[in-house]
Formats: structure tokens, C-alpha cells, sequence
């Protein structure tokens, strides 16, 4: 999967999921506060990234993220080097 | 008016080396006696746990459900399994027993590899239901709020010989969400309590004991999302030093509504069942 294909998947299912507008999401801004996440709410998220991408996440890289940018390379890393979903 | 639980324990680090040193030494017996009269103190000064209790004595449909005894029996009863939870955790006295109801379900989860969430109250023995975790072949760890006063912490970090579990602390925000689902992943067991909420934001109203309560979202939100199987499990004290554990067969759904409604009809009867064993010393209806 390609970059561009990588950061449509994510913006759709995170504006789809936490009904937020597509236009807020720039690389460098902050995911918590765009989406007004809270810590339930990564229990969606991690549900939508292990589903759509199928490797497990790793609780320790996750916690760094704070950016979209962070979301996409991070995805992006991981799918290099996945490990399937059981 | 409801209000959030504040998570904090009114426990002092002087009285638990007073009772951590009579258990050790002494056994239940004299741990017991001494409790009779921090009890009486909480029941002359605890104001709002006195009429948070008879609140929930009314609602429960005690007989008579002012009168002092009642409280009385519940304080001991909280002091008790305090008490009973530390003679257990230094292995100082045998002579606490137990059953173990549908013990079968937890070591089916355990063999299925698939984690399951274990819910449970703040009604009875939560933590000495932890320490019997021992007797599954699973992971286990329990949810909590770091409210013990450092002091406390460190003392009874001392004298626990072996915890049968590991601590995930409550907090807000993604850490602990992380940790809890790595531990499923393992097929590890999570305990938690699903009867006190500490974000308001974040609650499910429902009808407990004939009257709207709020309980918190997100156990049930977790078990749903994360399609893990859910068990309610209850430590309950039923004679001197004799408790009841029990688990519910598991239950799965995507619903977290469904989770929720089944998880409030159970509680509303062990709270019926031992109003005495009932530990929210808070208003608990809004």
C-alpha cells in the first residue's frame, strides 16, 4: 500500500468514525484535539487500524504518536514489518 | 445528586501498621475486636457515608433502614474484609475459607487464550477475589486507582508475600487503553469494578434498585469493542471467616447496552442479597 492510498484509509474511517470534518486533518496537527478524543475513544482507534491494516499495534510506539503525521508514519512503518492480525 | 467518585481512601498509614502487626502476630481474632471500635468511630463521624449508606439501606428496602446496627455491620464487615484481604496477602492466617462457584467458566476462558474482562462491585471481597486468581491458568490484572497514601502503599508492599496479580492503573487516557489490550492479546485475564464512574461524561444511566443510578461506560465499551468475553465475578463473606466466590458464564456482545443491563441485574441482586457487603459510601443515585 502506498503512501497516498495509506493516509486516504486512515482520513476516511477516522472522519467517518469520530464525525469529524476532513478539511481540519493537516499532517502536523494534533489528533487528540482535532477529533476531541478521549481515552475511550483509542479503543475505536485501535480497533480501526488493526482492522483495516492487519498488524497488531505496539502499545509503547502508539503513546508517542500526537500528530496525523505521526498516525501516518507510523501505519506506514508497521506495514513494512506487519504481523497478521490473529 | 450523584457524584463522581473521588477515588480517594480515608485509610491512615498508623492504623494499618497497628493491624498489619496484630494480623501478623495475633491472628484475625484480635484484628477483628480492635476494628469493633474504628467502626464505632466511622459511625459517630462518617456524615456522608452514614447517610449515603441509609440512602442505599431505603432503596435496598431494609427493615427499619436507619438504625445504627446497620451501618455498624457494614463498617465491620468493610474493616473485615480489609483485614481479611492482608491476612491473605502475607499468608498470616489459614482460616479464611472458600467456595468457588462456576469456577469451571474461568478456567474455560483461560483455556479458550482469548483474555475475558472480569467484572466486579464494590460489593464484598474485590480483592481477595484477585488473590484467588491463583488457582486459573491466566495472566491476571487488576484495574486500579492508585489511591492508597504512599505510606500505605510501601507498608504493605513489605508485607505481601506474593500478589497473584498485576496493577494496571485507572488513568484517562490511551496508556492504559494500550496495556489493557496487549493483556487480552496475551489472553490474560482483566479485573475491573463497573460500578463507579470517575468522568461523568462517560456514563451509562440505569435503573438500580428502583431508581436512576449512573454507572460507568467504559468496561462495557471495552468488552464490546474489543469482543472479549465478560464474566461478573463476586467475592461475598457469608459466616466468620467463610466467602462465597462466583462467576457468571460468559457473555459476549457486541451491544455494550446488553453488557451493561446484565451486569445491573446481577448487582442488584448481591445487593439485595448482602446489603451489608455494599461499599459506595457515596450518593450513588442521581
Amino acid at each position: 500500500m502506498n503512501e497516498d492510498k495509506i493516509i486516504s484509509t486512515i482520513n476516511g474511517f477516522l472522519a467517518e468514525e469520530f464525525e469529524a470534518d476532513l478539511s481540519l486533518f493537516r499532517p502536523e496537527a494534533n489528533m487528540k484535539e482535532t477529533l476531541d478524543l478521549d481515552s475511550l475513544d483509542f479503543v475505536d482507534l485501535v480497533v480501526l487500524i488493526e482492522k483495516n491494516f492487519g498488524f497488531k499495534i505496539n502499545a509503547e510506539e502508539f503513546t508517542k504518536m500526537k500528530t496525523f503525521q505521526d498516525l501516518y508514519s507510523y501505519v506506514s512503518q508497521r506495514l513494512h514489518q506487519s504481523t497478521p492480525v490473529r | 445528586m450523584t457524584s463522581a467518585w473521588s477515588g480517594r481512601s480515608q485509610a491512615n498509614p498508623l492504623g494499618y501498621r497497628i493491624f498489619i502487626w496484630l494480623i501478623r502476630y495475633g491472628g484475625l481474632k484480635p484484628a477483628y475486636f480492635l476494628l469493633r471500635f474504628v467502626s464505632i468511630y466511622y459511625l459517630l463521624f462518617s456524615t456522608k457515608a452514614n447517610s449515603a449508606l441509609i440512602e442505599f439501606y431505603t432503596r435496598a428496602k431494609i427493615h427499619k433502614p436507619t438504625l445504627w446496627r446497620h451501618r455498624y455491620q457494614t463498617y465491620n464487615l468493610f474493616g473485615e474484609a480489609l483485614i481479611d484481604k492482608i491476612a491473605t496477602y502475607t499468608e498470616a492466617n489459614t482460616a479464611i475459607s472458600f467456595d468457588f462457584e462456576n469456577e469451571q467458566e474461568l478456567h474455560r476462558l483461560a483455556a479458550s487464550g482469548r483474555g475475558a474482562i472480569l467484572m466486579g462491585a464494590h460489593l464484598g471481597n474485590w480483592e481477595i477475589a484477585s488473590q484467588l486468581m491463583h488457582r486459573i491458568n491466566a495472566k491476571v490484572y487488576v484495574l486500579m486507582l492508585e489511591n492508597e497514601h504512599e505510606k500505605i502503599k510501601s507498608l504493605l508492599d513489605k508485607v505481601i508475600s506474593e500478589k497473584s496479580f498485576e496493577v494496571i492503573t485507572l488513568t484517562d487516557d490511551i496508556t492504559m487503553i494500550l496495556k489493557i489490550k496487549a493483556a487480552l492479546d496475551e489472553g490474560a485475564f482483566i479485573c475491573m469494578h463497573a460500578d463507579r464512574y470517575l468522568n461523568q461524561k462517560r456514563t451509562l444511566p440505569c435503573e438500580f434498585l428502583g431508581h436512576q443510578a449512573l454507572i460507568p461506560e467504559g468496561p462495557f465499551y471495552l468488552a464490546a469493542k474489543l469482543r472479549v468475553p465478560v464474566s461478573y465475578v463476586y467475592a461475598v463473606k457469608q459466616s466468620g471467616f467463610h466467602y462465597q466466590f462466583s462467576c457468571t458464564d460468559a457473555l459476549e456482545s457486541r451491544d455494550l447496552l446488553n453488557l451493561a443491563s446484565a451486569y445491573i441485574r446481577l448487582l442488584e441482586q448481591k445487593a439485595l442479597a448482602h446489603p451489608h457487603q455494599w461499599y459506595n459510601f457515596y450518593p450513588y443515585w442521581s
